[in-house]
């Protein structure tokens, strides 16, 4: 039973750690990046061939690759057709467009999702929490980028991409420190309370404050959008800031629902695991490491995004 | 039961190697310069998606005329372009030793608008490899490791050479397995090129 859910952890973490917790850094706007990336591949060594996994992988890349494209043109294509039809088709398609970009954006790496996972493995938390958390994030992801566009091109007149760039750097500073603080309060509460808590509350944990799924939901959301940028930007090059609000409104809908669902399925997998895990000693040994092992890693993501 | 967890963990994994999302497409091309000397580098031409292409609009065309003036263009270079030198500007050559190393400098940046409202960039990557008593071969690949941008070759207008027909000269778009990146799920192409002793 744990070696499943340790190997669930180890794929999490697994994962190339540079894109595991943190938003993608635009490399035409990005500040200060210089350095990590100066490095001239050394191949070197011989050619090794790909594993059967990573052809896998690759594969799976490529469609969902083709797919962004399809979605990021079609969006482009959309918007040009409501602005200049007027009918309420092409905005219909747009919108549906938006909202599936949205869906399957989310599920690349970033946005989050990680946090939100860890969050609700290490809380017992109301579906309602895991809900309102994923659509939060969502709309607080594309709100900041909404703002920030606003701002520039109405009241700063800088460029926007830079302005988005700029603040992301700060905000995912601010995101890692929100995070790491909420790491740091459910470990201690496991700590310090845990024990007591369980003789109490029985095997089952407890829920989530409100103030600690805020603070996951403002350091997961609060990092800005990359892929709402480009949509309000392009809006804005035709002439339909309207239609590019209304479009990335849509957006973050669908990547709410894509961090809801993580939530959701977190919370229910948790429920069932707990209920196996309560009738033996060695699945209260791993019911305890759990607890520990999930916020240390919301700690470690917090880490992450320093880097 | 645990099933939901563990797939939830796989979705989220799968999700990050896989979901892999690009932001930015790019169709290159690189054309190759000979002078009496020999090779003097590569052109390069880079064609962007229809947002990214809009977004660069929105923050630099300035006069709103959806045409790049030259100071606008100088803009870009500054603002959307410059910042790529801390990533090699996506671009790795392959001398004839075999050996590769990023591009740390570009020449002559130009930004223009094409006949679809899509943004060129278009500069000139200098490096210099001496004509020999025999063939060489030298090769060129530009992609993003980050993958925020993916970008692949126009097949038919990249095998071209500039300047003066070379003997025994080729041209050809190769996959280079040993530089694969994002965990190796993706395998970059590189044109290489093959000269012959000076003309």
């Amino acid at each position: 039973v744990t070696r499943v859910l340790l190997l669930g952890l180890f794929l999490l973490l697994g994962r190339p750690a540079a894109v595991g917790a943190q938003e993608a850094v635009n490399p035409f706007f990005g500040p200060g990046t210089a350095e990590p990336s100066l490095r001239a591949p050394d191949h070197s060594s011989a050619e090794s061939r790909p594993g059967a996994v990573t052809t896998i992988l690759g594969r799976w890349r490529a469609r969902t690759a083709a797919l962004q494209e399809a979605f990021t043109a079609g969006v482009a294509r959309r918007m040009r057709e409501a602005r200049t039809g007027g009918r309420i088709g092409p905005l219909l398609a747009l919108l549906l467009l938006s909202f599936a970009y949205g869906f399957l954006h989310a599920l690349g790496p970033g946005h989050g999702k990680t946090a939100v996972f860890s969050y609700f493995l290490s809380t017992r938390s109301p579906i309602l929490h895991a809900v309102a958390a994923g659509l939060g994030i969502g709309l607080l992801h594309v709100g900041v980028v909404s703002a920030l566009v606003l701002a520039g091109y109405f009241l700063l007149r800088v460029t926007m991409s830079a302005l988005v760039a700029d603040a992301t750097a700060v905000l995912r500073r601010l995101c890692a420190g929100l995070l790491m603080a909420a790491g740091a309060i459910l470990l201690a509460r496991r700590l310090f309370h845990g024990h007591a808590h369980r003789e109490a509350a029985g095997p089952s944990g407890q829920a989530g404050s409100v103030a600690s799924l805020l603070t996951l939901v403002l350091g997961a959301g609060l990092v800005p959008c990359s892929g709402a940028v480009l949509i309000l930007l392009f809006s804005l090059s035709v002439d339909s800031l309207g239609l590019g609000l209304l479009a990335v409104g849509s957006l973050s809908l669908g990547m709410g629902v894509t961090q809801s669902g993580i939530g959701v399925l977190t919370v229910l997998g948790k429920q069932r695991l707990l209920n196996r895990l309560q009738s033996s000693r060695p699945g209260s040994w791993a019911h305890a490491a759990l607890e520990i092992a999930a916020p240390a890693l919301v700690i470690v993501l917090g880490l992450l995004l320093l880097l | 039961m645990m099933r939901f967890l563990f797939g939830t963990c796989v979705l989220l994994a799968f999700g990050a190697h896989a979901g892999a999302h690009p932001h930015v497409w790019i169709e290159a091309r690189a054309v190759a310069r000979f002078d009496a000397q020999g090779l003097a580098g590569f052109t390069v031409e880079w064609r962007f998606d229809e947002l990214f292409s809009g977004s660069i609009l929105a923050d630099f065309d300035a006069d709103r005329d959806r045409r790049l003036s030259s100071t606008e263009s100088e803009a870009i270079r500054r603002g959307a372009f410059a910042n790529l030198g801390g990533y090699h500007y996506f671009i790795y050559l392959r001398d004839p030793g075999g050996r590769r190393s990023g591009v740390r400098q570009t020449e002559a940046f130009q930004a223009s608008l094409d006949g679809q409202g899509r943004v060129l960039y278009r500069f000139f990557v200098p490096w210099r490899v001496a004509y020999a008593s025999g063939p060489q071969s030298v090769g060129i690949a530009i992609y993003d490791e980050s993958y925020f941008v993916d970008i692949r070759f126009a097949q038919a207008e990249a095998l071209r050479t500039e300047g003066q027909p070379l003997p025994e000269s080729s041209v050809q778009l190769v996959e280079d397995p040993a530089s694969a990146y994002w965990g190796g799920t993706i395998v970059p192409k590189e044109i290489r090129f093959r000269f012959g002793s000076r003309p």
